[in-house]
Protein backbone atom coordinates (compact mmCIF):
# COMPACT_ATOMS: atom_id res chain seq x y z
CA UNK A 1 0.00 0.00 0.00
CA UNK A 2 1.42 3.38 -1.01
CA UNK A 3 1.28 5.80 1.86
CA UNK A 4 0.54 9.42 1.21
CA UNK A 5 3.77 11.11 2.23
CA UNK A 6 4.49 14.73 3.05
CA UNK A 7 6.45 14.89 -0.25
CA UNK A 8 3.26 14.08 -2.16
CA UNK A 9 1.44 16.79 -0.24
CA UNK A 10 4.14 19.33 -1.08
CA UNK A 11 4.09 18.32 -4.76
CA UNK A 12 0.34 18.63 -4.98
CA UNK A 13 0.43 21.92 -3.06
CA UNK A 14 3.05 23.37 -5.40
CA UNK A 15 1.09 22.27 -8.46
CA UNK A 16 -2.04 23.95 -7.07
CA UNK A 17 -0.17 27.16 -6.23
CA UNK A 18 1.44 27.19 -9.69
CA UNK A 19 -1.95 26.72 -11.37
CA UNK A 20 -3.43 29.51 -9.26
CA UNK A 21 -0.56 31.87 -10.14
CA UNK A 22 -0.95 31.07 -13.85
CA UNK A 23 -4.68 31.72 -13.66
CA UNK A 24 -4.09 34.99 -11.80
CA UNK A 25 -1.57 36.14 -14.41
CA UNK A 26 -3.93 35.30 -17.25
CA UNK A 27 -6.66 37.20 -15.43
CA UNK A 28 -4.41 40.26 -14.96
CA UNK A 29 -3.47 40.22 -18.63
CA UNK A 30 -7.11 40.26 -19.58
CA UNK A 31 -7.87 43.08 -17.14
CA UNK A 32 -5.11 45.31 -18.45
CA UNK A 33 -5.99 45.36 -22.13
CA UNK A 34 -3.74 46.90 -24.72
CA UNK A 35 -4.99 50.27 -25.87
CA UNK A 36 -4.77 51.79 -29.35
CA UNK A 37 -3.81 55.45 -29.57
CA UNK A 38 -6.52 57.75 -30.91
CA UNK A 39 -6.20 58.56 -34.61
CA UNK A 40 -4.97 62.06 -35.47
CA UNK A 41 -6.09 62.27 -39.09
CA UNK A 42 -9.84 62.13 -38.39
CA UNK A 43 -9.64 64.75 -35.64
CA UNK A 44 -7.49 67.00 -37.84
CA UNK A 45 -9.99 66.80 -40.70
CA UNK A 46 -12.78 67.59 -38.27
CA UNK A 47 -10.94 70.68 -37.01
CA UNK A 48 -10.32 71.83 -40.60
CA UNK A 49 -14.02 71.39 -41.40
CA UNK A 50 -15.03 73.32 -38.27
CA UNK A 51 -12.61 76.16 -39.07
CA UNK A 52 -13.76 76.26 -42.72
CA UNK A 53 -17.35 76.51 -41.50
CA UNK A 54 -16.39 79.38 -39.18
CA UNK A 55 -14.50 81.11 -42.01
CA UNK A 56 -17.73 81.06 -44.02
CA UNK A 57 -19.76 82.40 -41.13
CA UNK A 58 -21.37 79.09 -40.27
CA UNK A 59 -21.45 77.28 -36.98
CA UNK A 60 -19.42 74.09 -36.71
CA UNK A 61 -21.43 71.08 -37.81
CA UNK A 62 -24.22 73.24 -39.27
CA UNK B 1 19.56 58.73 -26.71
CA UNK B 2 15.95 58.72 -25.60
CA UNK B 3 15.29 55.84 -27.99
CA UNK B 4 18.07 53.87 -26.32
CA UNK B 5 16.67 54.66 -22.87
CA UNK B 6 13.24 53.49 -23.99
CA UNK B 7 14.63 50.21 -25.30
CA UNK B 8 16.75 49.60 -22.20
CA UNK B 9 13.78 50.26 -19.95
CA UNK B 10 11.68 47.87 -21.97
CA UNK B 11 14.31 45.12 -21.98
CA UNK B 12 14.90 45.44 -18.23
CA UNK B 13 11.18 45.36 -17.62
CA UNK B 14 10.74 42.39 -19.92
CA UNK B 15 13.50 40.43 -18.20
CA UNK B 16 12.18 41.28 -14.75
CA UNK B 17 8.82 39.61 -15.16
CA UNK B 18 6.23 38.26 -17.55
CA UNK B 19 7.10 39.46 -21.03
CA UNK B 20 3.50 39.94 -22.02
CA UNK B 21 2.53 41.76 -18.84
CA UNK B 22 5.50 44.10 -19.14
CA UNK B 23 4.83 44.68 -22.84
CA UNK B 24 1.28 45.72 -21.99
CA UNK B 25 2.45 48.03 -19.19
CA UNK B 26 5.12 49.71 -21.32
CA UNK B 27 2.84 50.05 -24.34
CA UNK B 28 -0.08 51.45 -22.36
CA UNK B 29 2.14 53.95 -20.59
CA UNK B 30 3.51 55.12 -23.93
CA UNK B 31 -0.06 55.28 -25.29
CA UNK B 32 -1.12 57.56 -22.44
CA UNK B 33 1.69 59.99 -23.30
CA UNK B 34 0.94 59.79 -27.02
CA UNK B 35 -2.79 60.44 -26.55
CA UNK B 36 -2.12 63.37 -24.23
CA UNK B 37 0.45 64.78 -26.68
CA UNK B 38 -1.71 64.47 -29.79
CA UNK B 39 -4.80 65.80 -28.00
CA UNK B 40 -2.88 68.87 -26.80
CA UNK B 41 -1.40 69.32 -30.28
CA UNK B 42 -4.84 69.24 -31.93
CA UNK B 43 -6.29 71.65 -29.35
CA UNK B 44 -3.49 74.09 -30.19
CA UNK B 45 -4.10 73.53 -33.90
CA UNK B 46 -7.77 74.39 -33.43
CA UNK B 47 -6.90 77.59 -31.56
CA UNK B 48 -4.20 78.60 -34.08
CA UNK B 49 -6.53 78.01 -37.05
CA UNK B 50 -9.32 80.06 -35.49
CA UNK B 51 -6.87 82.80 -34.54
CA UNK B 52 -5.75 82.98 -38.21
CA UNK B 53 -9.31 83.87 -39.24
CA UNK B 54 -9.59 86.45 -36.49
CA UNK B 55 -11.53 84.66 -33.84
CA UNK B 56 -11.08 82.90 -30.60
CA UNK B 57 -11.34 79.14 -30.88
CA UNK B 58 -11.32 76.23 -28.51
CA UNK B 59 -11.99 72.52 -28.57
CA UNK B 60 -15.14 71.62 -26.68
CA UNK B 61 -16.62 68.23 -25.85
CA UNK B 62 -19.23 67.00 -28.32
CA UNK B 63 -20.53 63.50 -27.66
CA UNK B 64 -22.39 63.44 -30.99
CA UNK B 65 -19.12 63.24 -32.91
CA UNK B 66 -16.89 60.18 -33.31
CA UNK B 67 -13.84 62.12 -32.07
CA UNK B 68 -15.87 63.47 -29.14
CA UNK B 69 -14.80 67.10 -29.65
CA UNK B 70 -15.63 70.14 -31.76
CA UNK B 71 -13.42 73.12 -32.69
CA UNK B 72 -15.65 76.03 -31.79
CA UNK B 73 -15.38 79.72 -32.71
CA UNK B 74 -16.27 82.10 -29.90
CA UNK B 75 -16.71 85.80 -29.42
CA UNK B 76 -18.55 88.55 -31.34
CA UNK B 77 -16.73 87.76 -34.60
CA UNK B 78 -17.71 84.10 -34.55
CA UNK B 79 -20.30 84.33 -37.32
CA UNK B 80 -18.73 86.71 -39.84
CA UNK B 81 -17.07 85.55 -43.06
CA UNK B 82 -13.26 85.55 -43.08
CA UNK B 83 -11.50 88.24 -45.13
CA UNK B 84 -9.12 87.23 -47.96
CA UNK B 85 -6.16 88.12 -45.74
CA UNK B 86 -7.49 85.89 -42.98
CA UNK B 87 -8.09 83.04 -45.43
CA UNK B 88 -4.48 83.39 -46.60
CA UNK B 89 -3.31 83.39 -42.99
CA UNK B 90 -5.29 80.19 -42.40
CA UNK B 91 -3.54 78.50 -45.31
CA UNK B 92 -0.18 79.51 -43.86
CA UNK B 93 -1.12 78.07 -40.47
CA UNK B 94 -2.19 74.81 -42.08
CA UNK B 95 1.04 74.58 -44.07
CA UNK B 96 3.12 75.30 -40.95
CA UNK B 97 1.31 72.68 -38.88
CA UNK B 98 1.11 69.98 -41.56
CA UNK B 99 4.53 68.35 -40.87
CA UNK B 100 3.85 68.03 -37.14
CA UNK B 101 0.33 66.70 -37.70
CA UNK B 102 1.56 64.20 -40.31
CA UNK B 103 4.17 62.98 -37.85
CA UNK B 104 1.59 62.76 -35.09
CA UNK B 105 -0.41 60.35 -37.26
CA UNK B 106 2.82 58.42 -37.98
CA UNK B 107 3.30 58.06 -34.22
CA UNK B 108 -0.21 56.65 -33.87
CA UNK B 109 0.46 54.21 -36.72
CA UNK B 110 3.71 53.12 -35.04
CA UNK B 111 1.94 52.72 -31.69
CA UNK B 112 -0.70 50.52 -33.30
CA UNK B 113 2.01 48.33 -34.83
CA UNK B 114 3.44 47.87 -31.32
CA UNK B 115 0.00 46.95 -30.01
CA UNK B 116 -0.52 44.38 -32.76
CA UNK B 117 2.76 42.67 -31.85
CA UNK B 118 2.13 42.91 -28.12
CA UNK B 119 -1.27 41.29 -28.65
CA UNK B 120 0.50 38.36 -30.29
CA UNK B 121 2.11 38.36 -26.88
CA UNK B 122 4.90 35.81 -26.64
CA UNK B 123 8.67 35.78 -26.45
CA UNK B 124 8.89 34.64 -30.09
CA UNK B 125 7.77 38.14 -31.09
CA UNK B 126 10.14 39.83 -28.63
CA UNK B 127 12.64 40.97 -31.25
CA UNK B 128 9.94 42.39 -33.50
CA UNK B 129 8.35 44.12 -30.54
CA UNK B 130 11.59 45.80 -29.51
CA UNK B 131 12.12 46.92 -33.14
CA UNK B 132 8.57 48.29 -33.29
CA UNK B 133 9.14 50.16 -30.02
CA UNK B 134 12.31 51.67 -31.50
CA UNK B 135 10.29 52.81 -34.53
CA UNK B 136 7.68 54.30 -32.20
CA UNK B 137 10.27 56.16 -30.14
CA UNK B 138 11.92 57.50 -33.32
CA UNK B 139 8.55 58.58 -34.76
CA UNK B 140 7.70 60.34 -31.51
CA UNK B 141 11.02 62.21 -31.47
CA UNK B 142 10.40 63.21 -35.13
CA UNK B 143 7.05 64.64 -34.04
CA UNK B 144 8.65 66.66 -31.25
CA UNK B 145 11.34 67.89 -33.64
CA UNK B 146 8.76 68.90 -36.27
CA UNK B 147 6.75 70.77 -33.64
CA UNK B 148 9.80 72.64 -32.39
CA UNK B 149 10.81 73.42 -36.01
CA UNK B 150 7.40 74.98 -36.68
CA UNK B 151 7.44 76.97 -33.45
CA UNK B 152 4.69 74.79 -32.00
CA UNK B 153 4.90 73.77 -28.32
CA UNK B 154 6.34 70.24 -28.49
CA UNK B 155 4.43 67.34 -26.90
CA UNK B 156 5.96 65.96 -23.69
CA UNK B 157 8.77 63.41 -23.91
CA UNK B 158 7.68 59.80 -24.19
CA UNK B 159 7.04 58.61 -20.63
CA UNK B 160 7.56 55.12 -19.29
CA UNK B 161 6.75 56.05 -15.72
CA UNK B 162 4.38 53.13 -15.34
CA UNK B 163 6.99 50.45 -15.99
CA UNK B 164 6.99 47.93 -13.16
Amino acid sequence: VNEFSWRDAVSIGMAVVSALLDAAERGCSRDEALRDAAAVLDRRRQIDADVDAAAHGRKAGA
Amino acid sequence: MRTLALLCAFLVAACAGSFRRQAIAVTNTATTTIDAGTTALLAQYCAASMRAIGREGAQVADASRPAGVRCEARGPDATRTATPDESAALERVRAAWAPALDRAQAVVDAQRAVVRLARAGDEAHGGELVAALATLATAYEALREAARGAGIPAPPALSLGGVR
